[in-house]
């Protein structure tokens, strides 16, 4: 289940045209006032166990009304946040089943109507924490996206903060103290790309490139071929240092059809397919930052192929990333 | 491309060979050349590659550049009339 939720100082909608899929309804219109929306979508994948997703969406919502201190809120069917959409008969079970699951938790709660075209006009309160999304797993029951790296919790605890003053307190501290961190932008995400992992020190140098860019707030994604990637994850089975790995193939695919964009990309490159991948990336990310690190037993033969504009860090290394990892920090400016 | 590695293909220059090598293979031995940009669709797949990557067409075989990290870059030609067709109409003649 997808659930796109904006903290909204109010909220309207009106009915304008059934589908063939549209539910009876009262009224046309409505609105609602100091509100959270959920623009919620029933997933295919739901409908294997429709009551624990109720339940574990149920949990979620409750979690981030809490953030808020909201207790009002309007469920919009939307179908549009995902590709793979439930049976309808499901998705009104669902969607009817989290609006009892709140009411019984004493939330005020409205649902537009589902199978309709709808105009609407909503007013978002544009703070930090106002838009969120969510995503429902019907396995796990948790929310799957957007864990912070270092408390693994869905928020920053300095973004609540800056909402909700006094309400965070640090996970595990007695003292309940109150964290003081301001909340930043989202910097652009960065793109590592890696080659085949048979020289060893790429994979030492992947987690520390990643490393460095997630403490410093650049969200990272991690592109190579399927057996470097498991290798990888084997090395981060918590997903601490590269949350999000894609396959080569399908990483190109999005950045061609526009679905992802990077501004930094990092290509790891100890063969002359490694310089091929550089050499599509720079292509395909013309106005991104390209920096190619070339590595191996013997890297200038390989950095002289580069024909292409981007920035080279050129170093002889197998076994010892200690060179390499000094000249990289210096790069992009990384203590050691 | 796993999809490519499911299609009947020749090998025309194995493993080893350097893109650039790949390239002036085509360049030399095919005198239909059609020229595309990285992320180009063939085959349903989105090609790799040093723009521009030279395809060479020889009667319905199209003969492309295929990079595997682990492997290098082959040199691979596969029939199909539907897709030369398709390339002709969307790929360049220069470089």
């Amino acid at each position: 289940m997808r659930i796109l939720s904006i903290h909204a100082d109010r909220m309207w909608y009106r009915a304008t045209k059934r589908t063939k899929l549209a539910e009876e309804i009262a009224a046309r219109e409505d609105r609602m006032e100091e509100c959270v929306v959920l623009f919620a979508c029933v997933e295919k994948l739901d409908e294997k166990n429709p009551d624990h997703v109720v339940e574990s969406a149920k949990n979620n919502v409750m979690a981030r009304l809490a953030q808020l201190r909201v207790s009002r809120v309007m469920i919009y069917p939307y179908a549009h946040l995902t590709s793979t959409l439930g049976s309808p008969e499901c998705a009104l079970c669902i969607l009817d089943g989290l609006a009892r699951a709140l009411r019984t938790a004493g939330i005020e709660v409205k649902r537009a109507p589902f199978g309709w075209y709808k105009e609407f006009e909503i007013r978002g309160k544009g703070h930090p924490l106002a838009d969120l999304s969510m995503t429902i797993c019907p396995y796990e029951g948790t929310e799957c996206d957007f864990l912070c790296p270092y408390c693994h919790h869905p928020i920053k605890e300095g973004d609540m903060d800056h909402v909700c003053p006094g309400a965070c307190t640090r996970k595990g501290d007695p003292a309940g103290k109150e964290t003081a961190a301001e909340p930043a932008e989202q910097p652009a995400p960065a793109l590592l790309v890696l080659g085949c992992p048979e020289v060893p020190v790429q994979q030492a140098l992947a987690l520390h490139i990643s490393h460095h860019l997630r403490k410093s707030g650049t969200p990272v994604g991690v592109t190579g071929n399927p057996a470097v990637l498991n290798l990888l994850r084997v090395s981060d089975p918590e997903k601490r240092y590269l949350p999000e790995t894609t396959v080569l193939e399908k990483c190109i695919e999005e950045i061609v059809e526009k679905k992802r964009d990077y501004r930094l990309c990092i290509v790891l490159a100890h063969s002359d397919a490694g310089i091929t991948y550089a050499a599509t990336m720079s292509h395909l990310l013309p106005a991104s930052r390209l920096v190619v690190i070339i590595f191996g037993k013997d890297p200038e033969p390989l950095a002289a192929l580069i024909d292409f504009p981007c920035e080279k860090v050129i170093e002889k290394a197998v076994h010892n990333p200690v060179q390499l990892k000094r000249k990289i920090n210096g790069v992009f400016g990384w203590a050691a | 491309m796993g999809c490519i590695e499911n299609l009947k293909y020749e090998m025309i220059l194995p493993l080893g060979a350097s893109f650039k090598e790949c390239r002036e293979y085509v360049e030399t031995h095919f005198p239909e050349l059609w020229y595309v940009d990285p992320g180009y669709k063939l085959f349903d797949e989105y090609l790799i590659g040093l723009p521009p990557i030279a395809l060479g067409i020889d009667g319905a075989k199209i003969v492309f550049p295929y990079t595997k990290p682990c492997h290098g870059t082959y040199l691979l030609a596969i029939e199909d009339a539907e897709e030369a067709a398709r390339v002709r109409k969307t790929a360049r003649k220069k470089k």
